[in-house]
């Protein structure tokens, strides 16, 4: 049984209220506890000591603060880099393989079927429908493509291949275009025919490229200390809509109306999580940031965000999705984070690992 | 020989004649000397006098008056059992009030009434919380939400005169001494237009005048506080009565081992009235209620020393000129109201502080036109000097944690202003069966110079002589607060629109039932927007629901009354212009009190509420924020605190020994130790639910002093 302090009820852990909950929960009862329990005494007292089955909260239990918790639903041995989910089929891509996990029982995985070497060696891929879209590169001298492997047939293979003359770091796909980032270029690749894929169009940015993603033909790019907002609807001529001043970015994700940027800061002493608003006509607003004790590796957003470090994975509660806060937190991160409702996916040294986000309603 | 002379003694009882029940406070004077007394709460009455033969005259308002005959002996006491006849004449008749149009939509409770109520004695405001429409936000404080208004948006009047302080510690305790109250009425809305700047409710309280005759005095003491009432004849037209309460916790604390860690209440309050009787239809009075508490503790925190001081002084003066006749009455108050409060908290950083000094003076009238048509008036006119610093950390409000971080938000105003108010209220038969009371006000306060008119009507119609149906309609204007217009000099007043529709009717002569459907829609509510720090008008709101009332008179030793209400209340927030469920909804609410007198002076009340949860805010989240996690709010109010629960029950007995008299008391407190949650303490991703008032059983034993 734990003894209520005063100094539980100090600014370093006082909840954060509107102002009638400060009156209530501030000024009334958290720096009166005891003035209630004075105040009971009094009463107590009132007549003469007879009987009390006093209970001022001194046993009352702990709870989940806000309702929501992780489950652990299981932990499957897979070598993987790259994680791939979709319906209920999680592909792990490791290198030149790929395994293929039935996770319809989330409890229990099970390997369905392993794909042999392939010959490229992926760096980064999507999937979307019956076929992954990855960049890869093959060869003793990196040979460069971007490949599309067919994954509805028993006998999954490369369907299509483009050469690429750089090195891709990194697939989106949208409608009918992949789009392939390198270090300093964005390749529009046309897929509405997965067999001959085609290049339709390169962008170049001399300062690099960092991080896109293209939805809705809406791309939102950010390379050197530029955040921006492209237009694709014109598949050959791409029109820059906005254009905001961005330092220390590192990766984006986006969810609803929101980008939500890594970053590190000038120093790169801080690990803080950016919130940008998309407006209406694609401009950008930068709302706040939040931070993070360590480095954060990896995130993603559905319903809830997911972030990731090396020792701590971050479940993000975004019901406010300009605030987005840590609701829940165990340690052991992970890379390729992937959320998709309220299913966690996530690779952790040679471990495929599902949780569940838990509510108490 | 003086001594000796007074050692004959008259005692005796006085009853009700057709209940049998006795009556306390009746008047007995000595006709011809200057002897008299009065009942205490059981009936009984001692009076020593000389011997001899002499008149006496009992005297109780609302009842007839009746002289008997008695003769003392100085060696044997004469007993005498009194029964006195209700007057047909109704009570309002024979007061000497000034205001006479009835406010239908007030609940009334009667002083006699108000004793009898568990614990309200103690605190009458948490008995005012177990009517429909009001809801509280813990069973630790005494605040009154009405129909989805703040406790700010009430209006407590004592004899016509407004008072800014009605609580001890901010709302905790009332300061009322119910011994001395005559009535309170409560209006949780529909009221007229003789109450204006408020547009939620009115408690409107009257205090009692004094016995005369000799009077009497009762000291009441226990360990923890101590108190004394007195009343007494100043001349034979004046009376004066008193009382006064102080507690010692402070003294008493040390010595049962409470010493650290524990913030010390300490308060005092008097009160008192001195009326003059100018014959039969004319009478001044002055009475005044005067509250001072103060709390302080030292503890360490966090090992840092931390302190918090609580300080409330406030006190009203209220001066009454009645004149009350067949076809006239007319009613002149004034008044002085001030209240100091600082709440200046060390490791909270939260510093309140609050000066405010009110005087005002009143004029109310009304006029009778026949039997079927009255108008009533009134004029009013108050200045305000207000002097308000509030400074709360903006992480505490939880708008923006991220950019706002060591900034404060300051409410403050350093102002006055002068008020001005005058309605006019006409009550008459529109046609046979059909009452109408029609009623505007007009207000206007300089510093805005913002004039405002409010319109107001009640239809009611006698369905049979059990059975009426009303229909009220009124518009209720409040200024804002004088701190939000710091941020918005040109911040326009909030208004409410009560819609009322309900049903009142008699079951038998005890019972009564009511049913009121109501509707509030508030508009035109401060925000205040903390990034730019600019307030507007754009908050608004509402309230509506059903309530059922059902009361029985104190009658066949029986009293009480069950209200049962379903309703939903959501407001915008001061600092949030998203619409939120209110901070005191409570969609259901079930209140009980019941009290039963048997045999020789014995009572057993109870209590029971049942309620939904209040809302609270719940945390989303956390942040990292210098190498702590610090929480973070999700959509205010948006979850709920588990059902409140409490039954409470009292035992009381009364007696008289040796001329002494008293109760001895047995009560327990939430007698099924239901684990009503009063907050959530938070810690790192944990919560630990803060509980109300536990099971507390005590007994005691209260003594008067005659």
């Amino acid at each position: 049984m734990e003894e209520y302090k005063l100094s539980n009820y100090t600014r370093e852990n006082i909840k954060p209220q509107n102002i009638t909950e400060i009156h209530r929960n501030l000024l009334l009862p958290r720096v009166s506890v005891n003035f209630y329990k004075s105040l009971s005494v009094s009463i107590f007292f009132f007549g003469l000591f007879f009987l009390a089955g006093c209970d001022f909260g001194l046993d009352a239990p702990y709870e989940d603060a806000n309702g929501i918790y992780l489950d652990l639903l299981s932990n499957t041995q897979v070598n993987g880099d790259i994680l791939l989910v979709q319906g209920d089929k999680a592909y792990v891509i490791y290198g030149q393989s790929i395994t293929i996990l039935n996770i319809s029982n989330k409890l229990n995985p099970e390997m369905e079927n392993y794909y042999p070497p392939l010959d490229e060696y992926i760096n980064n891929a999507k999937i979307k429908g019956s076929y992954i879209y990855a960049v890869s590169k093959s060869g003793s001298y990196p040979d460069y493509k971007f490949i599309v492997i067919n994954i509805s047939s028993s006998s999954p293979n490369i369907v299509g291949e483009l050469k690429l003359e750089y090195k891709g770091k990194e697939v989106e796909t949208d409608g009918n275009y992949a789009y392939v980032r390198t270090n300093n270029y964005l390749l529009t690749i046309d897929i509405s025919s997965p067999t001959n894929p085609v290049l339709v169009n390169t962008v170049y940015f001399s300062s690099g490229l960092y991080d896109c993603i293209v939805e809705n033909k809406v791309g939102y790019l950010y390379y050197r200390s530029k955040l921006t907002t492209y237009d694709f609807s014109a598949t050959t001529n791409p029109l820059k809509r906005f254009e905001m001043g961005y330092w220390c970015g590192h990766f984006l994700a986006k969810n609803k109306e929101y980008l939500y940027v890594k970053n590190k800061g000038y120093d790169e002493e801080v690990s803080r999580l950016d919130v940008v608003k998309i407006g209406s006509s694609n401009e950008l607003e930068f709302i706040r940031w939040i931070e993070f004790p360590d480095d954060i590796i990896d995130f993603d957003f559905d319903g809830y965000g997911v972030a990731s470090s090396n020792s701590t994975l971050y479940l993000l509660n975004i019901d406010d999705p300009s605030y987005p806060c840590v609701a829940e937190k165990v340690s052991g991160g992970g890379k390729s984070l992937t959320i998709k409702g309220d299913y966690i996916y996530y690779l952790k040294g040679s471990y495929f690992t599902i949780l569940k986000v838990q509510k108490i309603k | 020989m003086i001594l000796f002379i007074l050692t004959a003694l008259i005692s005796g009882k006085v009853y009700d004649a057709d209940t049998r029940e006795p009556l306390p406070l009746v008047n007995l004077s000595v006709i011809g000397t200057i002897y008299g007394c009065s009942t205490d709460t059981l009936g009984e009455f001692f009076l020593k006098i000389p011997e001899g033969e002499y008149e006496l005259k009992a005297t109780y308002i609302g009842y007839e008056e009746k002289l008997l005959s008695a003769k003392v002996f100085p060696d044997k006491p004469t007993k005498l059992t009194i029964f006195l006849k209700k007057e047909a004449i109704p009570l309002e008749e024979v007061k000497v009030s000034g205001e006479r149009i009835s406010e239908p939509s007030f609940r009334v409770l009667k002083a006699d009434e108000l004793k009898l109520i568990p614990f309200a004695e103690m605190d009458f405001f948490r008995t005012l919380q177990s009517f429909p429409g009001v809801t509280f936000i813990s069973d630790l404080i005494g605040w009154l939400y009405v129909r989805g208004g703040m406790p700010g948006e009430n209006l407590y009047l004592m004899d016509g005169g407004e008072v800014l302080c009605p609580n001890h510690y901010f709302g905790v305790i009332s300061a009322f001494n119910v011994d001395l109250l005559d009535d309170v009425k409560f209006s949780c809305g529909g009221f007229s237009s003789r109450y204006g700047d408020r547009m939620s409710s009115v408690m409107d309280i009257t205090t009692r005048d004094g016995l005369f005759g000799r009077g009497k005095t009762k000291v009441e003491a226990d360990l923890l506080e101590a108190g004394i009432e007195s009343e007494f004849s100043v001349t034979p037209a004046c009376s004066y009565v008193f009382s006064a309460r102080k507690n010692y916790f402070k003294a008493v604390a040390p010595l049962v081992g409470i010493e650290d860690g524990i913030i010390l209440p300490d308060f005092q309050n008097f009160q008192n009235r001195l009326s003059f009787s100018l014959g039969r239809n004319h009478k001044i009075s002055l009475s005044s209620l005067l509250v001072r508490d103060e709390a302080s503790a030292d503890f360490i925190a966090l090992d840092e020393e931390a302190g918090m001081n609580w300080k409330n002084v406030g006190n009203t003066y209220v001066f009454n000129y009645c004149a009350d006749t067949s076809d006239h009455s007319m009613r002149i108050t004034g008044y002085h109201s001030y209240l100091d409060s600082d709440a200046l908290g060390g490791k909270t950083e939260v510093n309140r502080i609050k000066r405010v000094r009110k005087t005002g003076i009143r004029q109310t009238g009304e006029i009778k036109f026949g039997k079927k048509h009255r108008v009533g008036f009134g004029i009013s006119g108050s200045y305000v000097d207000y002097y308000a610093e509030n400074d709360y950390p903006i992480e505490f409000i939880g708008i923006d944690l991220w950019d706002q971080y060591g900034r404060y938000l300051s409410l403050c105003a350093d102002t006055s202003t002068s008020q001005f108010g005058a309605y006019l209220l006409t009550n008459f038969v529109l046609i046979e069966k059909i009452l109408l009371t029609l009623g505007s006000r007009y207000d206007y306060i300089s510093l805005t110079q913002e004039k405002t008119l409010s319109p107001r009507f009640r239809l009611s119609y006698s369905w049979d002589p059990k059975t009426s149906l009303f229909l009220a309609w009124g518009h209720y204007y409040q200024f804002q607060d004088f701190e939000f217009l710091e941020f918005n000099p040109n911040l326009v007043s909030a208004y409410a629109n009560h819609y009322i529709l309900g049903i009142e009717r008699n079951f038998g002569e005890d019972w009564t039932g009511k049913l009121e459907l109501y509707e509030k829609r508030i508009n035109n509510l401060a925000f205040i927007n903390v990034k730019n720090e600019i307030a507007d008008n754009s908050g608004y709101g509402f309230a509506r629901g059903i309530e059922m009332f059902l009361r029985k008179s104190f009658t066949n030793n029986f009293f009480g009354w069950i209200s049962c209400a379903f309703s939903k209340s959501r407001r915008t927030g001061l600092f949030d212009d998203a619409i939120a469920d209110f901070d005191a909804d409570q969609p259901v609410a079930i209140n009980i009190i019941a009290v039963y007198t048997f045999g020789k002076d014995y009572t057993l009340s109870t209590t029971y509420s049942h309620t939904s949860g209040t809302p609270y805010t719940p945390v989303a989240g956390y942040i990292w924020y210098y190498n702590g996690w610090k929480p973070v709010p999700g959509p205010r109010n948006s979850a709920r605190y588990p059902s409140y629960d409490r039954l409470d029950i009292r035992f009381e007995k009364g007696f008289n020994i040796f001329n002494v008299s008293g109760d001895f008391y047995f009560s327990v407190l939430n007698v099924f130790q239901h684990r009503n949650v009063q907050v959530y303490s938070y810690e790192e991703n944990h919560r630990q639910p803060v509980y109300m008032l536990p099971r507390l059983a005590f007994f005691g034993i209260k003594f008067r002093i005659l």
